[in-house]
């Protein structure tokens, strides 16, 4: 589902070249649920943020569903972003002016424009608000108006949004107190087992338990799995 | 969807984007209320004179010693087969009663039943015992219709007030019929109408005149109100061109605004657009929704200021100007909400453009 061939990521901080990812070599099959772990500075981000389309590495080959993506066009990125992958974060990331169903919306509407109609459209986002088991009650709910877990919800609901089959959480359990994080994770688990893969970057280390498999990183290298 | 989000960004500073609406308001405003003055002054300039245009008008030359036109000369250009409309002018000392004083005016002849060519719009009918006199002499010597003034010791009722156009008669001036004016003043005539339906036809009359009047010396200068009245039209719509372009400059200054307000935007979005991107936003999105806020804002900025200068120019002109608005007036209308709507844009189209090309990895980076 995921292959990364001897990708390398670098940064140029006041004319030092820092190494966020080096050679890193890492496959991840369709239906798996990995960890990423690491201290900070690692480069777990940059992995993710590469392995989602939103970065590309200097070198190396980036294979997302049998596509490689590191010479794609920005606009060709876009869209292997939008129907292949879920970002979910860890502050949430939801526009506060919009309702949480608006939110789950947001991906439909980059994607299909009008081709869905209203209806149909927020029929879908109410379908994946259920997926993420949130309330119905909430849908129409702005984000300052939900807890934390709840919006973390309308996050996933929204990550489902285009029906990818890749999630990407950056520390989905970061900002929520620990039993909250729990059923989070216990979601993100009922997703993968309901096909979707699943790529966790964490801190934590009880998330990681959840997990097929864990990833360790430090300075940019793997090592362990 | 991206007209509402783009509406609720800018509720969501409601204060900063109403001082950007202001802006185009403003702008918009002065462009049209500027554009419908113009054209309803030279509307109202042209009217007039508009009677005038039908004319060609004959002049004797004085550089040729020539200060009057003789019966032969009026004779010689009835030859033509136009409507010649002579007209006499003397200056005279008029005796007021009521006053017990004498006071200079122009006096004119006119035949009786060519006086309806000068549009005078008076009531009463000019006979050979009465006189029309200026609207601006009868104010300054507090005369009405029906009231009398003295001439060569002769009393004459006044039949009509006129106003008088500068370029036939001018003002303070009295009417007399052609007939009375012969008695007093003799045979002379200082300039000849020709009346010229067809307006096709004024410059081949007026080579006519020419070729009768000047065969040996330039004895008539001819001039026709169309080149005279074309160029006054010129110069009203100068003038209400270089307000428009004023006007233009305060609509530049209000897009400078939103381009400012949209800028501000997009370094507080930042982490929004950030987000919108990791979850599907094209380039293209971006764009959209940021030239949305900006057309909003164009949109609805140009509405008022249309409106607006609408209301305003009605009153002006109709209670200022006496007149009222024309078609010309409201395409300078549409013009200031097209360029109202058209600055608004382009003027955000750079800040648009810069949050279409962020990175998103910075940008969700962002607080």
């Amino acid at each position: 589902m995921i292959e990364l061939r001897n990708v390398t990521k670098t940064y140029r901080v006041g004319g030092e070249v820092i190494y966020a990812l080096r050679n890193i070599n890492l496959k991840i099959e369709s239906g798996e649920f990995v960890a990423v772990m690491g201290p900070s500075g690692s480069g777990k981000s940059t992995l993710l943020n590469i392995m989602g389309c939103l970065d590309r590495p200097d070198s190396g080959e980036v294979y997302i569903d049998g596509m490689e993506i590191s010479h794609l066009e920005e606009d060709q990125l876009t869209e292997i972003r939008r129907d292949k992958v879920g970002f979910v974060f860890q502050h949430f990331n939801l526009i506060p002016l919009l309702t949480a169903l608006e939110n789950v919306e947001l991906p439909l509407i980059f994607k299909y424009r009008n081709r869905l109609s209203e209806r149909e459209r927020k029929e879908r986002a109410l379908r994946c608000l259920r997926m993420a088991e949130l309330d119905e009650r909430f849908a129409n709910h702005y984000p300052n108006q939900l807890s934390g877990g709840q919006q973390q919800r309308v996050a996933i609901a929204r990550a489902l949004a285009n029906n990818p089959p890749i999630l990407l959480c950056d520390e989905p359990t970061g900002s929520l107190d620990s039993k909250t994080g729990e059923r989070i994770l216990k979601l993100l688990k009922k997703l993968n087992w309901e096909g979707k893969t699943v790529v966790v970057v964490t801190h934590d280390r009880s998330v990681a338990e959840h997990a097929h498999r864990t990833i360790y990183l430090r300075d940019g290298r793997i090592v362990k799995q | 969807m991206y007209l509402k989000m783009a509406e609720r960004n800018l509720r969501r500073h409601i204060l900063r984007s109403t001082l950007a609406l202001l802006g185009i308001i403003i702008g918009v405003m002065t462009i049209s209320s500027l554009g419908i003055l113009g054209s309803a002054l030279k509307h109202k300039v042209l009217e007039n004179f508009e009677g005038l245009a039908d004319f060609v008008l004959v002049y004797p030359n004085p550089e040729e010693g020539y200060f009057y036109f003789t019966k032969r000369d009026v004779d010689s250009l009835k030859k033509l087969r136009y409507t010649v409309i002579p007209i006499s002018l003397k200056t005279d000392l008029v005796y007021i009663r009521g006053e017990n004083k004498k006071s200079y005016a122009k006096i004119y002849g006119i035949r009786k039943d060519q006086i309806r060519y000068l549009n005078l719009e008076t009531q009463g009918r000019l006979k050979d015992t009465k006189v029309y006199v200026d609207s601006f002499f009868a104010r300054s010597h507090d005369l009405e219709v029906g009231d009398r003034i003295v001439l060569r010791n002769t009393s004459f009722r006044i039949a009509g007030i006129y106003n008088s156009s500068f370029f036939i008669i001018s003002p303070n001036s009295i009417i007399l019929s052609q007939k009375t004016y012969r008695r007093f003043y003799g045979d002379n005539y200082s300039l000849l109408m020709v009346y010229v339906k067809d307006r096709g036809e004024i410059e081949k009359v007026k080579r006519e005149i020419e070729r009768i009047m000047n065969k040996k010396e330039r004895k008539v200068i001819v001039q026709s109100m169309d080149k005279i009245l074309k160029s006054i039209g010129d110069v009203v719509d100068k003038l209400s061109l270089f307000l428009m372009g004023i006007g233009g400059i305060s609509l530049l200054v209000a897009g400078v605004g939103i381009g400012n307000v949209m800028l501000m935007s997009t370094v507080e979005r930042t982490r929004e657009i950030g987000i919108m991107k990791s979850i599907g936003a094209s380039k293209r999105d971006i764009l959209m929704l940021f030239l949305c806020e900006s057309l909003i804002l164009g949109v609805i900025g140009s509405v008022l200021g249309v409106l607006l200068s609408l209301i305003l120019s009605y009153l002006v002109v109709h209670y200022l100007l006496n007149s009222y608005i024309t078609l010309e007036g409201l395409v300078y209308s549409l013009l200031g909400f097209l360029f109202g709507v058209g600055i608004s844009v382009v003027a955000s189209l750079y800040p648009a453009y810069k949050a279409a090309n962020l990175d998103p990895v910075k940008a969700l980076k962002s607080e």
